[in-house]
Parts: structure tokens; sequence; C-alpha cells
């Protein structure tokens, strides 16, 4: 058995071009394994011990404000306030007759008497009543912005509820401080969330009344706060509803046992000199103490003194700053006194503009609390917490079981769980848990195309050999001991490139892990041995490969030798030669030729077809992934002019607000809310209740736009189609966006019933449904977005027609500053794009790197499989040189024989992979309400078609100088 | 007399492998005639092969001259030497050579598709009796019927020379008559000049010129004063 080992070992030579492939191939598997696994470990094995010695969180908790606040916390908070701004003298606000026609008649009756009483004689009564209403209104009302008053002024806490319904109003004298807020005063109409609750028709004891003015607690104060600082030019008249929120917090952490921080970061964003682009930075008090998400000091000290910061190491290297030296930002001078990491922005998305993290431009900036309130820039402020006993990985699913209590419990509004949507921290333990689960696939791809090869190789030697294998059987060595000579090509091949592809994964891990650094702001350990990836790299293709070799090989061994001897045992042909020679009879004779060289061997086939349909399918991926981003901001943007959105804390009404004189010419004013969708009517009249219902936002536009665009698919406006007569009565048109139609299957002509709705402590409360009729679709991919007649939409809602809470612009005026509390945030388009385009311009290298990798291999398994087709026909190539064929003619009949599978293979990977990919785009959809187009180019499948083809035809003339070898004589050998 | 088809003037071809020098012919002088049948007998390593090599342009000749219908083709180029078997040559070999996935008529047209004006198809089927088998592959053919194929794969293109390296080297008796028949009728019907090597002595008696070859040199040049039917052949 040793000596047929040998022999096998010595031919090994005349296969140099197969066993070159085969060693090929092993090497780039065990090489990828070993980069990827060694550059994971280095971030990996650090991760969860820095996570947990900085005390990363578990989650973000938003409380549910209005539930837990009751009217007295909001009196409370007022009143704090309200006493010192009596004091303050303010414009005169001017009551008129008419202002006082608004007003309840009979609390006015009781001012009068109350004046009279005074001793103010009767025709200075109606006077001193305008003069009194004229400084309360002068006083908290007019700082609540409306001019609309109802009750006497010794009664401040009225004044509070000003702008809820009417039915609070009425109730205002005798209200039970201890009831929730929400009660009286509906929270802003639909901010709904989507659901378990299947969608039901809800009665009407169930819904609040149209509230027509409704806002919520904090929109309330924010407002006043705002008007009062704007007003006095005095910024500490603030007030802390945390005062009242740290205590539903200490609460549920004894509960929950979990430990919290409140946390505060500004988000700034600032123009540099020379660069196009704006820089981003989040802005934070640096406290070694905290609980939670403790910074972590890579170099230098902490930020003890004014005017110190520390900043990202990553942002430091890219922008050349060292310890102790000064850094501009937003215009100020800052020492930069240490390098820090946020353990919480491990992916340091700062600011929603920029999503996507700039090295250069991003960072996370810590400083003491002085220098930290001097800074501009939007401030959130939120609770982050951590179990306090909780050991396990960040990534465990069991982390989910603790967070669901919490997430269900009345008095919290929103989770945010670390372990899956985070971004800041699930993309980077995502990133390395999917990336270990590729590596190891694409390790196993490339073996199962290895063992392919292993199986052509054998299976020709033994074709070849066949008479002599018949002799040594019948002599006496059975199957078992002429099966491990062929072992060689397995072993050969692994140990060589096992060796060499663990020693290329070591070299690069380097430049992988660097790679990753740019990306992760997280310490990473030094390259380290780990003997496991060599011997990995050895033993799996080793067993793997030797054991599937000897078993095929036993398979093909497994005739006996009077058959192996008997003279052309090997002419017979297999039934799909007989079949292809029947269908292709009406061919000419050289397709015909090669068609049934093609179909002599099934084993070859597959492997050229499955490598040239699966190089397609990863050719296709990049292609439509690398215009998958840019097609989402063009669509969503197509044909914008805007460069801004201003979001609104709340609605803006203009008709109510003395001395509204904002000027919103060339803007659009739009009207936004989010309601919920529970039923669908079909457009055959199917009546479609949903097991889930969602949360959908409308927007209510204006007939003429002047900057925002509403297109469909072919690039057209459909705007003017929400605004056309669908003659059916109480429904309004609606054009919604692809992801809802993806989501929900939904098409024109269906009809949407959407209400308000709200949960609280599982008590449904909505209002009366509102139908909308399917226009068209918009192509947008981002959450679950429709738009409709403005008019409709704020008179569902009980807004004026002239109400707005979101504003396109193409100029930031001084009014739209986000640090105005009114203002919720201002999105710059500019800035996403230009953030966009360099993750685009990196993509695009890895594209180019993707698809010169995907055509390298299939050159290199056509290389390998044309080699064996030359080999296989020598005897042919040989006969057909002796009776006079060309060169060109036989190369043309014996090696182009793959030409119309590897076109067809190609082909048929285009809709497998646009298949493939809005499969898992619909199951993406279901979770997070977004969805992407699936586009393929003609442009782009012409460059996958010159890959695959270039890559084959250079093969074939790799194979070319094999052919031309065979001589002549080769046809008068004699068996 | 017939013409002259091919002249070899002192032609030698020597091997050199390593250190050994091997003269497999060596000074040849031998005319050959056109729409004759031609034997050429010699046992193993005598030399018949390497000459059956420098007639048909697959080896070219060490020294010497080889002429075919007055050309010398052993200054011919590797492009030449193609287009020259492409337009005169055919060839039958011991061990038929056919493509295993070809039926027999495909067979056939893979000589067709070399000529400028081939006999049709059909007939040439006809003429070596497969018409029945046309649709079957080589696995499904006795050895006989194989050697027959091959036999209509060569002529279809209506070669002026036919070379045959031990037709009936892997056949009986009975199969190995059938064949020397079918080359015969054939030489008969389209004049073609058939060379056979072969180191079967019986296949001479059909041969209208018997060269014996002996290490590289000519022994015996004889023409036969009476060609006998293949039928009629005595084997050995």
């Amino acid at each position: 058995m040793w000596l047929l080992f040998l022999n096998s070992l010595k031919g090994i030579k005349k296969k140099r071009l197969q066993m070159i492939g085969l060693t090929f191939l092993i090497l780039i598997s065990t090489a990828v394994y070993t980069t990827m696994n060694s550059a994971l470990d280095r971030m990996d094995s650090m991760s969860e011990q820095y996570m947990e010695e900085q005390n990363v969180e578990h989650m973000t908790i938003l409380l549910n404000e209005t539930n837990i606040l009751t009217r007295e916390n909001i009196a409370d908070m007022f009143n704090e306030k309200l006493s010192s701004w009596k004091d303050i003298v303010l414009p005169e606000v001017v009551v008129t007759d008419e202002m006082l026609e608004k007003y309840d008649q009979d609390a006015l009756q009781e001012m009068r008497d109350a004046i009279i009483e005074s001793g103010v004689p009767e025709f200075m009564v109606e006077t001193i009543l305008k003069q009194q209403i004229g400084k309360i209104l002068a006083g908290s009302s007019y700082l609540l912005g409306i001019v609309d008053g109802t009750y006497p002024a010794d009664d401040l806490n009225t004044y509070i509820f000003y702008g809820c319904s009417s039915k609070a109003k009425n109730e205002s004298t005798n209200f039970d401080p201890n009831l929730p807020y929400s009660k009286f005063c509906p929270i802003n109409p639909g901010t709904s969330t989507s659901s378990e609750t299947p969608g039901e028709v809800p009665g009407d004891d169930e819904c609040a009344d149209d509230s027509g003015t409704s806002t919520n607690a904090s929109t309330n104060i924010a407002k006043l706060y705002e008007n009062f600082s704007s007003m006095t030019n005095n910024n500490s008249y603030g007030v802390d509803k945390y005062e009242y929120l740290t205590p539903i917090m200490e609460e549920l952490s004894q509960t929950y046992d979990f430990t919290y921080v409140l946390k505060a970061n500004k988000v700034l964003t600032y123009s540099v000199d020379g660069d196009d682009q704006n820089y981003a930075a989040s802005i934070m008090v640096y406290d070694a103490n905290l609980p939670v998400n403790t910074p972590y000091l890579i170099e230098g000290k902490e930020p003890i003194n004014d005017n110190e910061i520390t900043v990202a190491l990553p942002f430091a290297n890219s922008n050349n700053i060292e310890l102790n030296s000064y850094f501009e930002v937003a215009g100020k001078q800052y020492k930069v006194v240490g390098l820090a990491y946020a353990p919480d922005y491990i992916y340091p998305a700062v600011s929603f503009n920029t999503p996507l993290y700039d090295v250069k431009r991003h960072t996370v900036i810590y400083t003491n609390q002085a220098t930290y309130n001097d800074f501009s820039g939007k401030e959130e402020k939120y609770y982050a917490a951590k179990f306090n006993n909780y050991d396990g990985s960040y990534t465990d699913e069991t982390l989910q079981d603790l967070v669901k209590p919490v997430r269900k419990d009345s008095r919290v509004l929103y989770v945010l769980s670390t372990a899956t949507i985070s971004p800041r921290i699930s993309m980077f333990t995502e990133e390395v848990k999917n990336n270990r689960v590729f590596t190891s696939y694409f390790m196993y791809v490339l073996l199962t195309i290895a063992i392919f090869i292993i199986i052509m190789v054998m299976k020709k030697r033994i074709d070849d050999e066949r008479l002599q294998i018949g002799v040594l059987k019948s002599l006496g060595y059975n199957t078992y001991m002429i099966a491990a000579g062929y072992l060689v090509y397995p072993i050969v091949g692994s140990i060589i490139g096992g060796i060499l592809g663990y020693g290329l994964g070591v070299v690069l891990q380097g430049p992988v892990v660097n790679l990753y650094k740019s990306f992760y702001n997280i310490p990473i350990n030094d390259f380290f041995f780990d003997a496991k990836y060599l011997l990995l790299s050895l033993v799996i293709p080793l067993i793997s490969l030797s054991l599937l070799s000897y078993l095929v090989a036993l398979f093909m061994l497994r005739h006996r030798p009077l058959k192996l001897l008997r003279e052309g045992s090997n002419l017979k042909v297999n039934f799909m030669t007989k079949i292809v020679t029947k269908l292709t009879s009406p061919l000419k004779f050289k397709s015909r030729f090669r068609l049934s060289l093609a179909s002599r061997s099934l084993g070859k086939l597959l492997v050229i077809t499955l490598c040239s349909f699966c190089t397609g399918l990863l050719i296709v991926l990049t292609l439509i992934g690398s215009t998958m981003m840019n097609k989402m901001i063009d669509k969503t943007f197509a044909g914008a002019s805007y460069d801004y959105q201003v979001t609104y804390s709340s609605i803006v009404d203009p008709t109510i607000i003395d001395g509204y004189d904002e000027n919103h010419d060339n803007e659009d004013l739009i009207t936004t809310s989010d309601l919920t969708l529970y039923q669908i009517i079909r457009k055959n009249g199917t009546v479609e209740v949903l097991d889930k219902t969602r949360s959908v936002t409308v927007n209510g536009i204006d007939e003429s736009l002047n900057l925002l665009k509403i297109t469909n698919s072919d690039g057209d406006d459909i705007s003017y189609k929400l605004f056309e007569d669908n003659n059916q009565e109480d429904v309004d048109n609606i054009v919604i966006n692809d992801t809802i139609r993806t989501l929900l299957h939904v098409e024109i002509g269906d009809t949407l019933i959407l209400s308000k709705r709200v949960d609280i402590d599982g008590n449904v409360q909505c209002s009366n449904d509102k139908k909308y009729l399917i226009v068209d679709i918009n192509e947008t991919f981002s959450g679950l977005n429709s738009y409709v007649d403005k008019g409709s939409i704020t008179k569902y809602l009980g807004y004026s027609d002239q109400s707005y809470n979101m504003i396109y612009t193409d100029e930031l005026k001084p009014i739209y500053d986000e640090t105005n509390s009114n203002i919720s945030s201002v999105f710059r388009y500019d800035d996403l794009k230009k953030n966009i385009s360099i993750a685009i311009e990196m993509a695009n290298y890895s594209i180019y790197i993707i698809i010169a990798f995907a055509g390298a291999m299939a050159l290199i398994i056509i290389s390998v499989v044309s080699n064996i087709v030359v080999d296989e026909n020598k005897k042919h190539i040989s006969l057909m040189k002796v009776m006079g064929y060309k060169e060109k003619e036989i190369k043309s009949v014996v090696l182009n024989i793959y030409t119309p599978f590897v076109l067809i293979a190609y082909l048929l990977s285009i809709p497998a992979m646009k298949g493939i990919l809005r499969f898992i785009i619909s199951l993406v959809a279901r979770d997070l309400d977004f969805s992407v187009p699936i586009e393929l180019s003609l442009q782009g499948a012409l460059i996958g078609l010159i890959v695959i083809m270039a890559a084959y035809f250079i093969a074939l003339g790799m194979s070319r100088r094999a052919l031309n070898r065979v001589s002549l004589a080769e046809a008068l050998k004699r068996e | 007399m017939a013409d002259v088809i091919y002249e070899l003037k002192g032609v030698s071809k020597i091997y050199k492998v390593s250190e050994t020098i091997t003269k497999a012919l060596d000074n040849i002088d031998l005319k050959l005639y056109e729409g004759e049948i031609i034997v050429v007998l010699g046992p193993s390593g005598s030399g018949k092969s390497t000459l059956l090599n420098v007639l048909s342009g697959i080896d070219n000749a060490t020294s010497g001259k080889v002429l075919f219908l007055d050309k010398q083709i052993e200054k011919y180029s590797l492009d030449e030497l193609t287009s020259y078997r492409r337009e005169y040559l055919g060839f039958i070999f011991q061990t038929y050579n056919l493509i295993s996935n070809l039926d027999v008529k495909e067979n056939i047209e893979l000589g067709m598709q070399l000529a400028k004006n081939p006999i049709n198809i059909n007939e040439i089927i006809d003429s070596v009796e497969l018409t029945s088998q046309k649709n079957k592959f080589p696995y499904q053919l006795s050895g006989g019927q194989q050697q027959r194929v091959s036999i209509a794969r060569a002529l279809v293109k209506n070669p002026k020379v036919l070379f045959c390296d031990e037709p009936t080297g892997a056949l009986d008796e009975t199969t190995g008559k059938i064949v020397l028949k079918t080359i015969q009728e054939l030489n008969k019907k389209y004049k073609t000049t058939i060379v056979i090597i072969t180191h079967n002595p019986s296949i001479a008696q059909m041969a209208n010129n018997v060269i014996r070859i002996n290490s590289g040199k000519i022994a015996s040049n004889i023409r036969n004063e009476k060609v006998l039917d293949a039928s009629e052949i005595r084997w050995a």
C-alpha cells in the first residue's frame, strides 16, 4: 500500500496544474479562516472584559412621562418658577372685547363681582377687568403663547393645562392632582407604537374626544422655558423634570435589580476651515465614577480644568492631534489632555444627520461640567441602565429575558436593548459574530470545491489506470489498499496549502485589525500566537478532504477486475450524452461535438456550472449592494430641493399664536403624525384585520409644494393625486411608501384604516377611524411613511388647517436653531449625503476587491477543470491533429465546450440573487419597518458578465498551452 | 506504371535520448506509386512506424528528402504539414481511435469536416456496410465494425493516400479479413493509395508492393505479380 502511495506521489508532477489549483484553494480557505479568526480574537478577547469593566449599559430607558407625571408634579414644576415669573414686568397684553367673549362668562362675572367688591366704580370695572386679565396673560399664560385664557389668575395651575382638551379646561377647578396628566391631556395624537394587540374596531367609550390643541406636559414645560428665557434673556429659568422622573427610575431599579445613570450629552455639528464636510462631536462630562458607561482613558489625564477635553484615539491620529496640544472645536480652542473612549460608543455614530462613522470628523469629547455647560449643541438626556446580577455576554439572548419585563412595565415608554438594537454597541458585537460564521462557511465552500477537483483528478487517473487496477485486483490487492494510493492529492494539498495558508493568515490579520480600528472605538489586543489555528488549518482540510476522497475512490474502484480489464470498458457513454445526441441533431457538427464532450462528464459540467453560478451570485450581490445605498438616497431625495428638515416638538398653530410673524415663503410646511394602522380594505372589498398593528407616519402636505418632491418609481410627481376626488365619502387619498407596500402587500386601490390609538395600562384609548385610499406608491424605503392632503389630517387631529410641525427648507434660519427647545431636530440633508459618500467610496474599493476575488476564484477553478478536460481528451486532440485539424479548430471544439453553461449559469444567478435578497429583505422589513431597492442595472449585469467570461477565457487560454503540447504520436500509441 | 506518389531519397531519422542515439531509419531510398496497395512489413522496432510518421508528416526526417507528388515535405512548417495531412491523407489506427461520445455517423462527419469535396456520407457508410448501425455509439459495435467506421472516417474526405497502422492488429482472422476486404474495395473504387504498416506477413499477399524493413533499412522491396483478394489470404 505504501508503494502505491509513493507511486502516486511521483506522479504528482504530471498533475501539477491541478495540484497547484487544489493547493491554492486550500491555501485561500485557511488563510481567510486564520486571518479573520485571529483578527476577531484580538478584538473579541478584550471586548467582553472591556465592556464589563467599563460597565457598558444593557439598556437605555425612556420613561412614560405623561403616565408618570401627575398634575401635581407639573404644577410643582411650574409653581417653583411661576411665582418668580409673576414679578417680571412684561409687555402688557391689550385685552379686547372679542378676546373676552372667548372666556367663560361665569368666571368673568365672578371677577367683575370681586372688582366691584373691592370698591372700583362701575364704569371702571370693565377696564380694570381687562387690565387684570391682560396682566395675567402677560404673565404665565402669555408665556404659554396662548391667548385663549379661561380662568381667574389666582389659579395658576390652570394655565398649565392650556392647550388641553376643553374637558380638562372644564374640570380644572375640580381636578384631582394625583391623576396622571395624560388622563385629561391626551398626548400628541398618534404617538402610539406598534403593538401586539390585534386590530379591532374601538368602542365609542374607549375614545377620548377630539382634543384639538392637545400637547404633552414635557412639551408645555419646554415651550414655557423657551418663551420665558428668550424674553428675559436668562437661561436659569429651566425646569427639571428629572427631579420627578428619577424617583420612578429608583423604583424600577429596585424592582428589576439594575443600576442606572441619567446620561446627558450634547451633539455638536461644526465646520472646519478647508473641509467641505462638517465635523460632529458627542460631548459628555467625564466622570470616572459613573456606575454605567464609565469612560475609558487610553492615554493622558482626565479633563479636570476648564477648556480641557479628551478625544478618541482614531480621531486624534487622523487629525494629527498630540497630547497637551490645542484643538479647535466650533471656533474655540481646547487643550487635549487625554485620549479616551466612551464605552457605549463602540461604533461612534454621533449624530443622526451623519449616521456613518467618519473617523476623521467624528469623535466623542469628554470634558468637565463647566466646559460642558458652555458648549452649544442639542442636549439629549436619557437613562442608561445595567443589570446587577447578570454575568452573561452582551450578545446573549438571555439578556432579552431580563429586558422584557422592564419593557412591559407601564411606567416605561421605550427600552433600547444593547444586545440587539443599540447600533453603537450591537454593530460591533453582531459584526464579530457574523464574521465568524461567514468565515467558517467560506472555508467550507472552498473545501467543497477542492473536493470536486480531487474527485475529477482521481477519476481521470482511475480511468487511465483501469487496466493496472484490474491487474492489481487480480493479484490480490483489495479496493481499500488501492484507494489509499489516491490519498496523495488531499494529503499533499492540505499540508502545503494549510501551512502556507496559516502563514498568510498571520500576516494579513494585522491589516484587517487596523481596518477594524478605523471603524470601532475599542481597545484591541496585540497579536498572540494561537496554535489552535495552525492545527485547524492543517487538520480541517486534511481530515475532511482525505475522508471524502477515500470514500469516493472506494466507490470508483468498486468494479471487478474482469470488467476493468475488458477492452473498451471505458467507452460506454452516459444517459446524458445519449439525450444530448438526440436533442442536438439539428445543430451543426461543431456545436454537437462540443455539447457531446461537455455532457460526457457530468461532474466537470456540474463544477464549472456551479462555480460560474456562485461567482455570479457573489458578483451580483456586490453590484446590487453597491448601488443599493445610492439608490435609496437618490430615490428618497429624488428631485428634492430642500437642504434641511426641521421637526418641531409640538404643533405650531399660527392662528392662535399672538404676534406670529414668521416668513415661510419658499418652504414646505407639513403636519406629521403617527397613526395606528389596524385594518385594510382590499380592492375587492375584503376587510383584513392585521394580526399586528403598525404605526404609520402620515405627512399632510399642501397642494403646491416648493421643495419637497413626491415621486413614483418612474420619477413622476404624484402629489397632485392626493387632491383628486376619489368619489368616496369620508375617504381621503393617501400615497404610501415602498416599505408599507412590501411589508403589508398592499397596492393602489386598497384602503387603509388608521386611528389615533394609545395603550395606557392596557386601556386602549383612541379616536375615530380615518380611511385613506391608496392612490400611488412613493419610492422611499425608510419607515412606514405616507402623504395625505394636509387639510384632511389637520381636520382629523383637530388642528387648524394652517398648523404644522415640520418644515422643509433650504435655508437654516436662526429660528431653526436646534437648541431652541421647540425644535425637536434639524436634519441636514447635505451632511447626510456627504457622510454616506464616504461610506460609498470605501464600499467601492471593497467592491472592486470582491469582484476581483470572485473572478480569480473562477479563473483558478475553470483553469483546473479545463486542464483536466485537455488531459482527458489527449487522444482525441492528437487524433484531430493527425487528421489535419488546425490548433484553432481543435481548441474551439475541445476547450470551449462549457461556454453556454457558463453564460447560462451567470444569467441565472441574477434572478436567483435578486430572489434571495428580496426574501431576506422581506424578513428584515417585518421587524425593522425598513426595505431597500433591489436593482441591478444593465451596466452592472454587463460588468458581471465581462468578469465571468474574462475569467473563463483566460482560463481556457492557460489550458491552450497544454493542448498545444499534446503530440501527434499520442494517437498512434497502442494500449 | 502508375505515377510516383512518394519518393524518399537518403532519408534517415535519428533519435537522441540522453546519451543514446537510435537510428530509426537509415538512408532509405524508396518510391511508392499512386493507386497501389503497399504493405510495409517488419518486426517491432524495425522502423516501420517511423517510416509512416515521416511519410505522413507526423515527424520530420533528420536527413534526406521526402517528396510527395514532387514536393519536398520535409521542409514544410508545422502549419504546412497540417494542411498536407488535411488535404491529402487519411489514417486508420490499430486502436480505431473513435470518439466514444459521437455515434457512427458523427465519427465519420469528423473526417468530412476537413474536406472541400467530401464523398457523400451515406455512400461511404454504405460502402463499409454500416447503414443499419449509423446511429450507434462505438461501445455498441464490434472491433471490426469500429475499424470500418475508422476507415469510413478516413476515406470520406477522399484522400490521396490512406495510411493504415496495424489495421487488423486487434482483430481476429475473420474480422481482419473483412476489414482488409473493405480496404481493398475502396482502393479499387476510389483509387486511393493505401499504405499498410503491419507485422502480419499474410497481408502482403493482397499488396501490389511489399517493402520489408529491418533495423531502419529496407531489407527488400518486391512487387507482387499476383495480388490476392483479401478473402483469399492465408492468415499467418
